[in-house]
């Protein structure tokens, strides 16, 4: 396709070509590098993956041991023993008065309390 | 080792295939040679095939040149910079004598910027053309475009190279 007025560009390609052509890379090399690159690609890839499934076999493991632990004694205390915390804040004073039946030859106020009223 | 179609000798190809590849990446010979790895590796694990409906130089060169392309628009450059610095190997010394060699760096280099001021597609086929001893048909499928249109373009290229190479020797 090049003609005789193309031969000035032919020899400065051509010495273009010897130049580089010379400082080619081994293709050996070239071949090996890229396949180690993908190895090497691969594996990190594949790293993420490897973390996950470790951490899933871990986690069934943990799961597998806590089924075959025997069942704690699970004890729910009745609600008829339950006593509020504030309980006693309604032990208020002459309740007794209030939860006793009157009978008559007893008077309402203890007999300790009329002593007291006497003496004084 | 790297014979995977009768007629597709990677390794008898590889030094203009490697020409080729700088072309396709501006000179940059780190990215030509991470262009290279990729093409000889999609043919070696048969990702890119070879059929035979065209030479293989020009399917080979076809393959270079979209990897290129590829490689530039996925911009991969920074990801590999440390892999590169790992692989990184000296490249052989040129095998001239002192003076030969400044010559003939002197008239490289020259062509070299006047290729480098072109618009992409001139490049290419001034390149397919005198560099890689193709047909201007044989250029334009390894582009990907229209016999008229690699024409358009190698002519053009022609009258832009030879006017800068004129500028810098003057």
């Amino acid at each position: 396709m090049t003609t005789d007025d193309d031969r000035d560009l032919r020899e400065h390609f051509a010495a273009l070509r010897r130049e580089e052509e010379a400082g080619a890379p081994a293709i050996e090399g070239l071949v090996a590098r890229a396949r180690a690159r993908t190895r090497g690609e691969a594996l990190r890839l594949r790293r993420p993956v490897l973390v996950l499934a470790t951490a899933a076999a871990v986690l069934l493991v943990i799961a597998l041991l806590d089924l075959h632990k025997p069942p704690r004694p699970f004890s729910v205390p009745s609600i008829t023993e339950w006593r509020s915390p504030t309980d006693f804040l309604l032990q208020t004073p002459g309740r007794e008065v209030l939860e006793s039946l009157p009978r008559f030859g007893e008077g309402l106020i203890p007999p300790e309390s009329n002593e007291r009223r006497t003496s004084s | 080792m790297t014979d995977v179609h009768p007629q597709l000798d990677l390794e008898q190809l590889h030094p203009a295939s490697f020409g080729w590849a700088l072309a396709c990446c501006g000179h940059d010979r780190e990215e030509a040679e991470e262009v290279l790895q990729e093409v000889y590796l999609s043919v070696l694990e048969s990702r890119a095939r070879f059929d035979g409906r065209s030479t293989a130089r020009t399917w080979l060169f076809a393959v270079i040149r979209r990897t290129a392309a590829s490689r530039r628009r996925r911009g991969w450059r920074r990801r590999l910079a440390l892999a590169r610095w790992l692989d990184r190997q000296p490249a052989p010394p040129p095998p001239r004598s002192p003076e030969s060699t400044l010559r003939a760096r002197e008239a490289t280099s020259a062509l070299r910027d006047a290729l480098a001021r072109l618009p992409e597609r001139q490049r290419q086929v001034l390149h397919l053309v005198f560099y890689q001893d193709l047909t201007v048909e044989e250029a334009a499928l390894v582009m990907g475009v229209s016999l008229g249109s690699a024409r358009t373009h190698y002519h053009r290229g022609k009258e832009a190279v030879r006017l800068y190479l004129s500028e810098e020797a003057s």
